[in-house]
This record gives structure tokens, C-alpha cells and sequence, in this order.
């Protein structure tokens, strides 16, 4: 089983832009000259209102869209440089979790927790990693079922398995409680902390829900594109006094 | 006795100081007359043979017998035994049968058609494979107009309108291409004959387009938000890339058969046109037969063989780019969970390797027995011209899938990440 070790997963973002042709010669900023740090082991959200640019972020610092402009380093590697062969290899030291889980129909949940090395040679027993894993998000029994017989909750937890499965310094979820009703995303929630003091490794989450970024250490606020905002909770601001402050904002 | 000579030899057997014998009188049995301008067993030499025994006829009063083609086989004769002593005998001699190339002439122009036919067919089953993906493509459309009260008819009716449409472009196309095309290579193609590939082209496609339009017609609201691409009833334990390829290989039953049948067409034709060039030649007891078979193997149905072939490879190269197209998602999420581009490309390209593998053992095969069937043997060659034809098959087919594969790179991955 590869190794997790503590202080890895640090994210810098450097005037990273990226704009999007609307089709009638119009352009949207998805993402505005963003600069912030985020150090290793943190706990972060990224929330604003539906388009602010979250999923858009998560995306470049997950090496799935090229910023135009703009400087990523996540875990001391520059992002932004990668090209090819590097890019793929640099995602497979970051886990990705989606909204709709993104699971694939064939493969039953073993499979789809293995899908990430299934082309790979490691050195370490994939199939007994996986089924860990499982039982870690709790699911132990389940691996031979297909994603369709299961709820929206497991098939969560069975991407986040996934996502877990290389070790990652670094966890993206994307609105993963969004499909989600609110006692499976508070269950859903609580797993990722679990696993990220567990994992040692940093989770940067998007939602667009004040109530799921609170869950967070520190919340960055996006507003068009930009950062609107940076709050940490402290003992004079408490998180209740944040949820109103940003519920408010919209 | 027969004695074959030339016309100098006229005064001698007339002069019945040196010829005598029962027909002294009338010595000349045949005259053997060779037409000019006769060249193979062509319609325009078939006709010049005919005008030239025709004016024989008519001036001289003889019998004339057209040989042209024939072909001496042996006939086992049985001979009874003799009033004298002699014993009962069973003898082997040539006997020649007439008309047998032409015979072989109106078989090969079957071939010839058969052949066009068959890539009719190949163009029928693509046409039906890319209707069947558009139709579940717009399977949220045709559910809505299911549920605002569209009737079956109208929905049938509609998606067999598209598709005669794009028959007709296609047909004019055709047409205008053909005219130029004939024209530079010496074939008479009269702008009203290219004009015939209008109905065949429309044809084509509606014919091609029947079962989609049926499956279309029996849209409804709640299969309009199925995912296109069903997910499998049992549970699958791929190791790599090639069992994750037969498996998603065979979550679309009949698309892939759509692919194998239109490859194996092509391969079946190639098999059989090999075969009968190859393996037959010389092969059938010296028989004259077999070379005017093997002659009768013309160029024009090598390029109707081997376009009926390419057909069928870009008809596996089409069901990959819809195999491609339709689990898009999917193949963006192995992308952002680190799978390199090679990997993804290795991963396509397995799946229409294993269709066109197996199209090419089927047309082989077919081809295989089809020849054998025609020679009434299995000679070793034709095992090595039906294994060329896999190996050709399976070729063509890896060349073909390449073209989608290089789509990988353009998938739209964010886009589709947040829609899936």
C-alpha cells in the first residue's frame, strides 16, 4: 500500500485567469487573476453562488482545464507546466470527487475503486487496497455490487474510495453532497474528515451550500470569477455568524 | 481420322491420284475459322463471333458451330463386350462440352452484381448503425414529443423523412461525382444513368433507417432519460485494458454485430476472390474450366471486394467513434483520474481490434467455405489465403479505428465531468 505522509498537499494558485467564449462573441471570466495559498493538511472551501467559478477552479487545480493565464503549484509541482504524460501522472496524486460521482456502469464497486490503476503496475496489492478502502467509507460487503442498484449516498462513497485509492496529498470534491439529501451529505461529510486527519492529506471543497463550506476550516468566497472573500472561523466570528454573513451575500 | 491442315493443301486432297478413300469426293469435314479482333471472353467478343458465324451461315449454307470456350472434360464411357471376343471396357476420353465459358460469363456477371450488392448491403448496415446512435441520441427529444402527443406514425414517419433526405444529397452527390469519375476512367456513364444512384442512394437509406425509426417510434418519456450507454446486468472483473475493452465490447450487442457482419462481408468477398485466383488456378484436372474461371476474376470485382472490405473497416471505425461519443463521460473521468492519453487510445483501439478480429475470422470463414463449396475441395492454400485475410481484416481495422481515437484528445473533459 503506498505510504501517506503528513505535510504533503500544499496548493498555490498565482493569478490564475481563465475565460470562456459565450458563442455570440461574448466571453465569461470563469476564474479572475485568482491568487490564493493553501497549506498543507488544510481543510478549505471554495463556495459561492451557482457560476461563481468553483467547479471551474477545482478543475484547473485538478489538471482537468489549462488556466490562460496564471500559476498553479500543488505539492511543490508546477501545474501549469505539465504537458502529456507529467499531467496524467500528476492526477494520479490528486483525488477528484464529483457531484454525480462519475462512477462507471460496468465495473462493480471493487472495479471502480481499482479503475484508476487498472492500466498501472504498482507495488503494492491493488485489489486488497481497494477493499480497505471500501470498508474505510463503509461499504465492506458491497464490493461486488453494480453502482446501479446502489443509493446516491454509496455510489458517493464508493467515488470517494476511488478517490482515495493512489494516496492522495491532495482531495478536490466537487459539490459532493449536491445529489445528496442532508443526512446522507452530513454522513458524507464526516467521512472526509475522518479520512483526511486519517490520510494526512489536504481537501479543498467546492459548494455552493454556506452550511457544507462551514464544515470547512477556512472558506474562500467566489464572486465571478474572483475571491470575494477569506474567513476562517476564529472564537470572535463564529461559524454560525459566517453561514448568516455569506447565506445573506448569496 | 482427323487431319488438320492449312487451305495450301486444297489441290493435293482434291487430286484423286493422291487422296482416295470413302470420302475421296468430299474430303473437308471442318473448316475451323478464327475471328479477328477477338480478344477474351468479352460481350463485344461474344458479338463478333456471332456476326462472323451468322454471315458463314447465311453465304455458304454450312453448319457452323460456335467452340469459342468450350471445354474438353473426361467422360467415363462403358463399352460392351464384342460379338467376337472382346471384353466388356470402360474407357476415359475427352469429350468437349460447347458453351461452357459462356456459362461462366453470365455467372461471373452475377458475381459482379452480387459483389455491388454486397456493398449496397455493407452501406445499408452503416447507414442503420449511425441512425440507431442518432436515435438514441435524441432519445430526451423524441421522449418529450412522445409525452406532448406525437403518435408513433409521426415519429416513424419523421425519422425515415430525415433519413430519405439525406439520401437524396447523397444520391446527387454521387451523381455528380460519378459523371467526372467515369468519364477519367473511360466508363460510359450517361449523366441519366449517374442520376440512378438518386433512388439507390435514397433506398439505401430508408431501408438502413427501418429499425431506428421503429425503435424511435416507440419512444417514451421515462427510456427518454436512460443513460444511452446501459450499464451490464452482471458483475465484470476486468485486469486490463483488453478485458475492460471486451467488456464494453459487449455492452452494445448490436452495434458491435453491426460491425463484425459489415467487416465479414468485405473479408467473405476478398476470401473468395483470392481463393478462386489463387488456390484454383491449375487445380481443376487441366480442365480448361478453371482457368476460365480464374481468368473470368476481374479487376473491377477486386475493387468492389476490396470497397466492400474498406466499407465494413469503416463501418467498425464508425461503431468506435459512437462507442466513443456515447461513454464520453466515462473516458473523461479515466482522464481525470489520471489515465494517460495512450492508455485511453489503447483502450479504443482494443475494442475495434476485437470487432474487426472477429468480423475477419467470420468473413474468412465464410469465404473460406464458400470456395471450398465452389471447388469441392479444401486445397492447404486456401487456409493460408483465409489466414491473410484475418491478419488484412484485423489490419485495416486497427488503421480505421485510429481516426476516432485521435478524437480522444478533443474530448471537452470539464464539460463533461459536470454533466454526466
Amino acid at each position: 500500500m503506498p505510504a501517506s505522509a503528513p505535510g504533503r498537499g500544499a496548493l498555490e494558485l498565482r493569478g490564475v485567469t481563465k475565460r470562456y467564449g459565450t458563442g455570440q462573441g461574448g466571453q465569461i471570466t470563469a476564474a479572475d487573476a485568482v491568487t490564493f495559498t493553501i497549506e498543507a493538511g488544510a481543510f478549505a472551501a471554495l463556495t459561492g453562488a451557482s457560476g461563481s467559478g468553483k467547479s471551474t477552479m477545482l478543475h484547473m487545480i485538478g489538471a482537468i482545464e489549462r488556466p490562460d493565464s496564471g500559476t498553479i503549484i500543488s505539492d511543490g509541482t508546477q501545474v501549469t507546466a505539465l504537458r502529456s504524460n507529467a499531467l496524467a501522472d500528476y492526477r494520479r496524486t490528486v483525488g477528484f470527487v464529483f457531484q454525480r460521482y462519475n462512477l462507471l456502469p460496468a465495473l462493480t464497486a471493487l472495479d471502480n475503486v481499482l479503475a484508476p490503476v487498472l492500466p498501472y503496475r504498482t507495488g503494492w496489492d491493488k485489489r486488497d487496497r481497494a477493499r480497505q478502502l471500501l470498508a474505510a467509507v463503509g461499504l465492506a460487503g458491497r464490493e461486488r455490487s453494480l453502482p446501479s442498484r446502489m443509493s446516491g449516498g454509496e455510489q458517493q462513497r464508493i467515488a470517494i474510495a476511488r478517490a482515495l485509492i493512489n494516496t492522495p496529498a491532495l482531495l478536490l470534491a466537487d459539490e459532493p453532497t449536491g445529489n445528496l439529501d442532508s443526512a446522507t451529505a452530513a454522513g458524507i461529510l464526516d467521512l472526509l474528515a475522518r479520512l483526511r486527519a486519517e490520510h494526512h492529506m489536504t481537501i479543498l471543497l467546492a459548494s455552493h451550500d454556506p452550511q457544507v463550506a462551514a464544515r470547512a476550516e477556512r472558506m474562500i468566497r467566489l464572486r465571478d470569477g474572483a475571491v470575494s472573500d477569506d474567513i476562517q472561523p476564529t472564537a470572535d466570528r463564529p461559524v454560525e455568524d459566517i453561514i448568516r454573513h455569506i447565506s445573506q451575500l448569496g | 481420322m482427323n487431319l488438320i491442315t492449312t487451305l495450301s493443301a486444297l489441290p493435293a486432297l482434291e487430286n484423286t491420284r493422291f487422296f482416295t478413300g470413302v470420302h475421296a469426293a468430299d474430303p473437308i469435314s471442318v473448316i475451323q475459322v478464327r475471328v479477328a479482333g477477338v480478344a477474351g471472353p468479352g460481350a463485344l467478343s461474344r458479338e463478333r463471333v456471332n456476326a462472323v458465324a451468322q454471315q458463314i451461315a447465311q453465304r455458304t449454307g454450312l453448319d457452323v458451330d460456335i467452340v469459342d470456350g468450350s471445354s474438353p472434360s473426361p467422360v467415363t464411357v462403358d463399352m460392351p463386350a464384342g460379338k467376337f471376343g472382346p471384353p466388356p471396357l470402360t474407357l476415359s476420353e475427352n469429350w468437349v462440352k460447347k458453351g461452357v465459358a459462356l456459362l461462366i460469363l453470365n455467372a461471373v456477371d452475377k458475381t459482379s452484381v452480387a459483389l455491388f450488392t454486397l456493398i449496397l448491403v455493407v452501406c445499408v448496415l452503416f447507414v442503420g448503425n449511425a441512425a440507431t446512435a442518432a436515435v438514441r441520441g435524441r432519445r430526451r427529444e423524441l421522449g418529450v414529443l412522445a409525452a406532448v402527443g406525437w403518435r408513433r406514425s409521426r415519429l416513424f414517419a419523421t425519422v425515415v423523412g430525415e433519413l430519405a433526405g439525406i439520401g437524396l444529397a447523397a444520391g446527387l452527390l454521387a451523381a455528380a461525382i460519378a459523371v467526372p469519375a467515369s468519364a477519367g476512367l473511360g466508363l460510359d456513364a450517361s449523366p441519366g444513368r449517374a442520376l440512378l444512384a438518386v433512388p439507390v442512394a435514397i433506398a439505401v437509406a430508408v431501408v438502413g433507417g427501418l429499425l431506428p425509426a421503429w425503435r424511435a417510434a416507440r419512444a417514451d418519456p421515462v427510456s427518454s432519460v436512460r443513460p444511452p450507454v446501459l450499464a451490464v446486468r452482471r458483475a465484470h472483473h476486468p485486469r486490463g485494458i483488453t478485458s475492460l475493452a471486451l467488456l464494453n465490447v459487449a455492452r452494445t450487442p448490436g452495434r458491435t454485430l453491426i460491425g463484425v457482419a459489415s467487416l465479414a462481408i468485405g473479408i467473405a468477398a476478398l476470401t473468395m476472390l483470392d481463393a478462386v485466383t489463387v488456390a484454383f488456378r491449375g487445380q481443376i484436372a487441366g480442365s480448361l474450366l478453371g482457368n476460365a474461371v480464374t481468368v473470368q476474376v476481374r479487376g473491377v470485382d477486386y475493387a468492389a471486394a476490396g470497397a466492400t472490405a474498406a466499407l465494413g473497416a469503416l463501418a467498425v471505425a464508425d461503431v468506435v467513434f459512437l462507442n466513443i461519443r456515447e461513454r464520453a463521460a466515462e473516458l473523461a473521468t479515466m482522464r481525470s483520474f489520471g489515465w494517460r492519453e495512450g492508455a485511453l487510445a489503447r483502450l479504443v483501439t482494443t475494442e475495434g481490434a476485437v470487432i474487426g478480429v472477429i468480423g475477419s475470422l467470420a468473413g474468412a470463414g465464410l469465404g473460406l467455405a464458400g470456395a471450398a463449396w465452389l471447388a469441392g475441395q479444401l486445397p492447404a492454400r486456401l487456409l493460408a489465403i483465409a489466414a491473410a485475410a484475418v491478419a488484412a481484416g484485423a489490419v485495416i481495422t486497427a488503421a480505421a479505428t485510429l481516426l476516432p481515437a485521435a478524437l480522444l484528445r478533443r474530448l471537452p473533459a470539464a464539460h463533461l465531468l459536470a454533466e454526466e
